[in-house]
């Protein structure tokens, strides 16, 4: 059992966020490079910090990234450092940045940049196999019956969690709710002036029971960036800094996405890495004011939040209301961008970006005061991982 | 047998309560095709139950593993209508899907051994949404995940029959073998006591 933290608390910082434009599947008029270089490229520009001074990257499952030559494009002085996490899609983009501020702690590099861009043409992440040639492999048990996407997966889980814990479906429509509410405040956010009422959830197409249209995640083109370095080198740079307490990433034991044989089955498998999490942050659920949590879909968005710890499950019906999860006035504050529904897909990364706003005081939708923030990655594959940032 | 869905496109008020079905309704733009009369299965002597159709009518991509693989294994014996569940020699843990080891003691000594043809249904999803333009037009169809009573084993397969039809967890399902070829089948399920 871990019960310290190697990296100590405020060693490394957030310095530097950078976004490109966030376009709707296939609007990109970029490929994916360009957009890495400009979203790296401005989160130079908001640190302060010159593109030839970094020296690592890390990223997680399905980068397409191309690591040397994005090196010579930025003009680095040194590459000392690059690390991506297996599998689980989104489940690595807390753990990412837990491999960032690791690097920076152990001193294999100083500034390391976490990044993921994204131009979802051929690849469509969230599309399965239902049509083509003969399968082979575990999925020859799931493709032929049409289980075999992220979605369909993770509604069998949701399906479930619902029937143990007698959840109803109002509670995935507050958080399809909260996250539009906040995207119309986000002029950056793709459904930006496209407000959803519960009358249009309910109305909206079925793609998976128990998933509506709006309770999954879109189809995003964009690319975003975070720049990490010593807390101690934030302080000649730019922007007030966000300090990293702590990362955690893992699995319960056997969980696989497309296993349905595991238990605990109906979870996001966040079971040990929140407990870890907050361990290693010597914090405690309620000590977070904000949190931004990966929607794949809002079933797994609801697992990850009651396994960290924010609600009982037995509780769901009553802390899933659109009134507890909104910015300003809000129990737990949630997506506070709009998130994968309706801010932006970007395998969660934006999510971060959206952890240091609220810490930076910068948000469309400022939580009050907000000094700690969760981001949880990648609900219902493995491994998943989330992080806990403060100012 | 119940009654076959019926297409309806008509809006309903404004303010109506949300109701699963008539959502699921009004969200159909394809009219589903007319589902078949004819009996789900037949029984062979031996009382297994063997699917009359291929369901979604084979629209979906087969398996094809290589043969000796260990999903050849499972899909062959399907085919003469036995429902496997591999075992491990050792410590008689039994695993589905199929490991080239056991993951419960690490040994590699595994076989495959037939368990009943029944269980119960641990969760299930209708799928209203296909990228696949031949699944389109068939939506909605039911997938479950069915409970044989053993620890780490469950099976995912089509509950066959009326899509539109409320499913409850716990309902007690029996296989059905659907014939791919002359060498394997896949494993799908239908409701004990539901429709012939």
């Amino acid at each position: 059992m871990i019960s310290g933290n190697l990296i100590h608390h405020r060693q490394v910082a957030l310095v530097g966020v950078g976004e490109t434009a966030y376009y709707k599947h296939g609007e990109s008029p970029r490929g994916e490079f360009e957009l890495c270089l400009e979203a790296i490229l401005r989160a130079c520009e908001d640190a302060g910090l010159p593109s030839r001074s970094i020296d690592g990257f890390a990223s997680y499952a399905f980068d397409n990234t191309n690591v040397p030559r994005l090196a010579g494009a930025l003009g680095l002085e040194e590459l000392r450092y690059s690390n991506m996490v297996w599998w689980g899609g989104g489940g690595g983009v807390a753990a990412a940045v837990g491999n960032a501020a690791a690097a920076i702690a152990a001193g294999y590099a100083e500034t390391v940049v976490v990044l993921r861009s994204l131009v979802q043409g051929n690849v469509r992440y969230g599309a399965g196999r239902a049509s083509g040639p003969a399968v082979t492999g575990s999925m020859a048990y799931l493709v032929p019956h049409g289980m075999s996407t992220p979605a369909q997966s993770i509604a069998l889980r949701t399906r479930r969690f619902m029937f143990e814990h007698d959840v109803s479906q109002e509670a995935l429509e507050a958080i399809a709710l909260a996250s539009y509410e906040h995207a119309q405040r986000n002029p950056r956010a793709v459904m930006h002036g496209r407000p959803l009422t519960a009358d249009d959830y309910r109305a909206s197409r079925w793609i998976v029971e128990p998933f509506h249209l709006f309770d999954c995640c879109q189809e995003t083109c964009g690319a975003a960036a975070i720049i990490l370095t010593t807390s101690e080198r934030s302080a000649d740079l730019r922007q007030l800094p966000v300090h990293f307490l702590a990362a955690a990433e893992g699995s319960a034991p056997g969980f696989e996405l497309f296993n349905h044989s595991c238990d605990p089955y109906a979870t996001a498998n966040f079971g040990t890495v929140a407990k870890r999490l907050f361990t290693m942050a010597a914090i405690a659920p309620d000590d977070v004011d904000v949190v931004q949590v990966y929607e794949n879909f809002t079933g797994g968005a609801m697992m990850s939040i009651i396994e960290h710890g924010f609600c009982d499950p037995e509780e769901a019906n009553e802390f899933f209301k659109l009134e507890n999860l909104i910015w300003k006035s809000g129990r737990l504050p949630l997506n506070t961008s709009g998130g994968n529904l309706a801010e932006s897909y970007i395998h969660g990364l934006e999510l971060v970006v959206e952890a240091v706003r609220q810490l930076r005081g910068s948000s469309t939708c400022q939580v009050p005061d907000a000094s700690i923030c969760l981001v949880a990655g990648g609900p219902c594959t493995a491994p998943v991982s989330s992080l806990l940032l403060c100012r | 047998m119940s009654v076959p869905h019926q297409p309806d496109r008509t809006t309903p008020p404004a303010g109506q309560p949300h109701n699963r079905d008539d959502a699921a309704r009004r969200n159909t733009s394809i009219s589903p095709p007319e589902r078949p009369h004819e009996p789900l299965f037949r029984r062979t002597p031996d009382g297994a139950r063997i699917a009359t159709a291929r369901y979604l009518g084979g629209a979906l991509p087969v398996p094809e593993p290589p043969p000796g693989s260990l999903h050849h294994q499972f899909l062959r014996a399907a085919r003469q209508h036995q429902l496997m569940v591999q075992r491990c020699q050792r410590c008689e843990s039994s695993q589905f899907p199929p490991e080239v080891i056991c993951r419960a003691c690490q040994s590699m000594g595994l076989e495959w051994v037939e368990i009943e043809p029944t269980g119960t249904v641990y969760t299930w999803a209708r799928v209203f949404h296909s990228s696949n333009p031949a699944v389109r037009v068939q939506l909605p169809y039911l997938g479950v995940v069915v409970d044989v009573g053993l620890s780490a084993v469950r099976y995912v397969g089509n509950l066959l029959g009326d899509p539109n039809r409320e499913v409850e967890i716990g309902a007690p399902v029996v296989a059905v073998f659907e014939h791919l070829d002359e060498e394997t089948a896949l494993v799908q399920w239908t409701l004990a006591d539901g429709e012939i």
